[in-house]
């Protein structure tokens, strides 16, 4: 599948990060290819661009606090989950991930 | 140098918070970094008030951004008995102390995104918690805080 997550947090430092290498590692361990752009405090970094939305099977946001320019992700599969559940669940996100877009 | 030897303190008798941030403010004063070692104690307690740097996992991340700083640095503590941190649900063993210059960008906001990216790989996690070596340490976090200075 083709993936994509945006991850922040409330401080917009650690669990943005953490959250964003979890569940990337997880979804590539799955043999899936993602792309994570973080909204942290530098900013929005490795900006998702609207061909990688097209093309997307999901969408993974974290639900911490709002995340920014979300209406780029209208009618896409959106799979809501904390930073948290990211750094330490995440092969069951990327399997409920499968079981939900098959 | 974003971290030396002198900015490691392995199985240091630490009884609690802020015993912690005042060990790491004093490596980071003795090794230049800091022009006001108050000035720079309370802006930790000033980040650290507004969120917990508590990351879980046994981590702690205490961090300020004042003109109280030089230039960047970086201390590593492990504690030789876990202590309470506020802000999470799990005690302290790992400590990353951060100072970061008021000028000169994001530099310790990098520093800390590279950290926490590391910080979910339990091989790395495992490292920090187990080798005795300062050397060996000092690699180690060289090697993943890599390219900062």
């Amino acid at each position: 599948m083709k993936l994509l997550a945006v991850t922040a947090c409330a401080a917009g430092v650690a669990h943005t990060f953490m959250a964003a290498e979890g569940i990337e590692k997880a979804a590539k361990e799955r043999g899936h290819e993602i792309k994570v752009e973080t909204q942290g405090a530098l900013g929005i970094d490795n900006r998702i661009t609207p061909e990688e939305v097209k093309e997307a099977d999901a969408v993974i946001l974290t639900k911490d606090i709002p995340i920014r320019e979300r209406d780029r992700f209208e009618g896409k599969k959106i799979f809501n989950v904390t930073s948290t559940a990211c750094i330490t669940n995440g092969p069951k996100i990327i399997e409920a991930i499968e079981q939900n877009t098959k | 140098m974003l971290i030396n030897k002198d900015l490691i303190s392995i199985n240091v008798d630490l009884k609690n918070k802020d015993e912690v941030i005042a060990h790491s403010a004093q490596l980071m004063f003795n090794a230049g970094k800091l022009n006001d070692l108050e000035g720079y104690r309370k802006a930790v307690y000033e980040r650290e008030a507004e969120i917990s740097t508590n990351l879980g996992d046994g981590i702690a991340m205490p961090h300020a951004r004042t003109s109280f700083v030089n230039e960047p640095g970086l201390v590593f503590m492990r504690l030789k008995e876990e202590i309470p941190w506020e802000g999470g649900d799990q005690p302290i063993r790992l400590v990353f102390g951060i100072a970061a210059p008021e000028t000169g960008g994001d530099i310790h906001l990098k520093i800390l995104a590279k950290l926490a990216r590391q910080l979910i790989y339990d091989d790395f996690k495992q490292k920090l918690f187990t080798i005795d070596n300062e050397d060996d340490l000092l690699a180690l976090i060289e090697e993943a805080t890599g390219g900062l200075e």
